[in-house]
């Protein structure tokens, strides 16, 4: 008897204890967010937050239902603004799968590190939220735009910026956690992608375009944000940003382009790109040495060469090394001269080759920087041509 | 009054190394040294076997006794047991620390709407069961707790360098603040967790089969537990850089949450979690039982059972006290108790004892044996 009196309370005692039902959080009760956007307010921030529908976002016919629902709410501060979101969600908001965080550039200029404590603080978020900048438009009307291919905006943006990273340009900094961790460092600034919509903004923000072949609207990835100090002090454009491009060397696989007559090009697709950072110091001054080594492949051909002559190739690789220096000194005049900013971190370079060096310079590196000797090489090696040697239609070529 | 179940060689190792990793994984050591925590690492393990060759050469001197049996042989009776009841202190105060240090993670990441004292009376009843069945049941469970560990830690290593987070070059440069700072660092955490708390290893010796010669556990346990956080060390600093290091309550937790291999391995904090709490639980029982054991010898009963119930108490009430303030506690953790408490027990008393029994055989005197 006394046994199965043990039995039953040992059996209640865990049954109960196994449900697991005081921290339990129903699916059905979650508000996903997939985007967060802030902008400036007269009363301090406005927040939009894009919420996932999942029964639409995961059924078929996806384009043709709003798989995602904006929410906007206004605040003194971020965490006040986000719980008063409460009085509109049926849900509480529940931010593990924020895959973007679009910051409006009023924002960024003035008050970023405010805005960004929360953020950074809760651990709900993941640091792995895309951070972009938001230029022409509000961030929540970035936000706003539905598109065919993928229903979930903030999936969408992260993915074209993810692809962006493989194939075209690279930025530093892409997710939340390494922009935070370049505005920490001494030796480096953080460098944001800036994002816009081009087209027309109105009529984009209804069902997508499942009329028209064509987007009204569309998200568009363009110009670099230099934060100087956790501050947006400028941007960088689209000339410019293939000088910062070669300078990072993060991506490995994208394209350069070099004029071989008027009006046709050369073009290379990059296959490997590295860069070799060499911190010497000459007659008492800091010099640092970058080599560009980048092995190509050849994307397209505008005028007549002979590609199979290997002295016509060395002469393509001088052309493109060339222009690969080239590119990059406009680029580090510009962040020297204009911006005085490092966004490419010559300042970790130097910490990491010559620490004691550092010490003298850390404590105004931007100053610094403004008066930095670098001195850009660059090897390119053409191995492969694609698919034919020689364009049969050579001859149609101007030369 | 030992009763006669028995752990082999293999399990004390185990239960050494499993124990040993328990809570420190989580915070990270040496931080002030920045990139340089590496090194404090190597030079705490290094500290640590010296600690565990002092303990060696004690269970030489008094083979198949456990810490609180070598007071009474060497110290008057009450100065014996005074100490002895210090060290339940002891261990029943670290206790606490590691249920508050748990408490305050999952709280944090996982049930955060759960009053924290629930959470800790669900783990202080789990630990006082384990505790009751006896030394080689949790024993056992330490090897399975062991067969994940290993894998885990190597997982938390080459996941972020999949997921291209890794940069090695955050270590560089190598000692950049010079020696000082790693000295400085070293010198309390070898007397804290996870080097110093060894001492508990003394209390469990007599229920080791074959205990004469125990060295080459202690050793090599010591080099796992080192190399264990090598690895975690190593990774933090790639992955997420010494500067969030220092300002995360939890840098590990962070680190796994960057793992994001083929967009398919992904968001597995949660096991980084569930690691950390299944090793603390190790430690846990393993405090509560020498602390258990302990008392049985100071108050010189025949079970040790008798006295789990009041000491998970009063661990329990420490603990829910320890997590009131959160600033406090980590004051309290990284300034007080290396120096306060971690020297004198796990050094102090230990030298005492050495040097008592020489002075002792040094003019004949007696010593019970």
């Amino acid at each position: 008897m006394k046994r199965i009196i043990k039995i039953i309370l040992a059996m209640i005692i865990t049954l109960t204890s196994l449900t697991s039902c005081w921290g339990s959080r129903e699916l059905d009760d979650m508000a996903l967010v997939s985007g967060l956007a802030i902008d400036d307010h007269p009363e301090g921030y406005e927040i939009t937050v894009q919420i996932m529908l999942p029964r639409v976002a995961a059924s078929e016919h996806a384009a043709s239902s709003l798989a995602v629902r904006n929410f906007s709410e206004h605040g003194e501060s971020v965490f006040q603004t986000i719980r008063r979101l409460i009085r509109r969600l049926s849900r509480k908001a529940f931010f593990s799968h924020t895959q973007v965080i679009i910051v409006h550039e009023d924002v960024a200029r003035e008050k970023l590190f405010e805005a960004m404590d929360f953020f950074f603080r809760d651990p709900e978020l993941r640091g792995d939220a895309v951070f972009l900048i938001a230029k022409d438009v509000k961030a929540k009307d970035v936000l706003s735009i539905l598109t065919a291919m993928d229903p979930i905006t903030g999936v969408s943006v992260r993915k074209i910026l993810e692809s962006m990273q493989k194939y075209f340009q690279a930025n530093r900094d892409l997710d939340f956690h390494a922009v935070v961790a370049s505005i920490l460092s001494d030796g480096i600034d953080a460098s944001v992608r800036g994002v816009t919509v081009k087209g027309d903004l109105e009529k984009a923000k209804k069902i997508p375009d499942s009329q028209e072949s064509e987007p009204m609207a569309y998200i568009v990835i363009e110009d670099l944000a230099i934060l100087k100090e956790g501050k947006l002090i400028g941007w960088l454009k689209d000339d410019d940003i293939k000088g910062y491009n070669n300078l990072i060397a993060k991506v490995q696989n994208t394209i350069i382009t070099v004029p071989c007559s008027e009006t046709n090009f050369f073009n290379l697709e990059t296959t490997r790109f590295k860069n070799k950072y060499k911190v010497v110091e000459e007659n008492g001054k800091v010099k640092v040495k970058v080599k560009h080594n980048v092995t190509a492949s050849i994307g397209e051909i505008g005028c007549d060469i002979n590609i199979t002559d290997s002295k016509e190739i060395k002469r393509l690789e001088k052309i493109f090394a060339e222009e690969f220096v080239m590119n990059s000194y406009r680029t580090l005049e510009k962040l020297q001269k204009e911006f005085k900013t490092d966004i490419i971190g010559f300042g970790e370079v130097i910490h990491r080759q010559k620490p004691k060096l550092w010490k003298t310079l850390k404590d105004d590196w931007n100053k610094h920087f403004e008066t930095l000797d670098v001195e850009i090489t660059a090897k390119v090696k053409i191995d492969k041509t694609g698919k034919n040697t020689n364009n049969p239609l050579d001859k149609y070529l101007k030369k | 009054m030992i009763e006669n179940t028995k752990i082999n060689k293999m399990q004390l190792y185990i239960l050494t190394v499993v124990t040993g990793t328990g809570s420190s994984m989580l915070y990270g050591i040496g931080e002030k040294a920045k990139q340089d925590a590496w090194i404090v690492v190597i030079l705490a393990m290094l500290g640590g076997m010296v600690l565990i060759l002092l303990y060696c050469w004690l269970l030489k001197l008094f083979p198949d006794a456990t810490l609180f049996h070598m007071f009474e042989n060497t110290f008057n009776k009450y100065i014996a047991k005074v100490i002895s009841f210090l060290y339940v202190l002891y261990f029943a105060i670290i206790a606490s620390h590691v249920i508050g240090d748990i408490t305050t993670l999952t709280s944090l990441y996982i049930l955060s709407e759960t009053p924290e004292i629930v959470i800790e009376i669900i783990i202080t009843l789990v630990a006082m069961y384990g505790v009751f069945l006896g030394i080689e049941t949790f024993a056992r469970f330490g090897i399975l707790v062991f067969i994940f560990i290993v894998p885990l830690v190597f997982f938390f290593f080459i996941g972020p360098i999949l997921s291209n987070r890794a940069n090695f070059q955050q270590l560089l440069p190598v000692l950049e603040n010079g020696w000082l700072p790693i000295i400085k660092e070293t010198f309390p955490i070898i007397f804290t967790n996870p080097f110093g708390e060894i001492v508990v290893f003394l209390m469990i010796i007599p229920y080791v089969t074959n205990n004469k010669k125990v060295l080459h556990i202690g050793i090599l346990s010591m080099l796992s537990i080192g190399v264990l956080f090598l690895i975690i060390t190593i990774t933090n600093i790639i992955t997420i850089g010494p500067t969030f290091i220092e300002i995360s309550l939890y840098p590990t937790i962070e680190t796994v949450r960057g793992i994001n291999i083929l967009n398919f391995i992904q968001k597995v904090e949660g096991t980084a979690v569930f690691l950390f709490l299944i090793l603390n639980y190790m430690k846990i029982m393993l405090l509560l039982f020498a602390a258990s054991t302990g008392a049985n010898i100071l108050f010189n009963t025949k079970n040790y059972r008798k006295y789990i119930i009041p000491i998970s108490v009063i661990v329990f009430v420490l603990s829910h006290l320890s997590i009131q303030d959160v600033v406090l506690h980590f004051f309290i953790d990284t300034k007080i108790v290396p120096y306060a408490i971690g020297i004198p027990f796990d050094l102090g008393f230990i030298l005492l004892l050495l040097g008592v029994y020489y002075i002792k055989k040094l003019f004949k005197l007696k010593i019970k044996q």
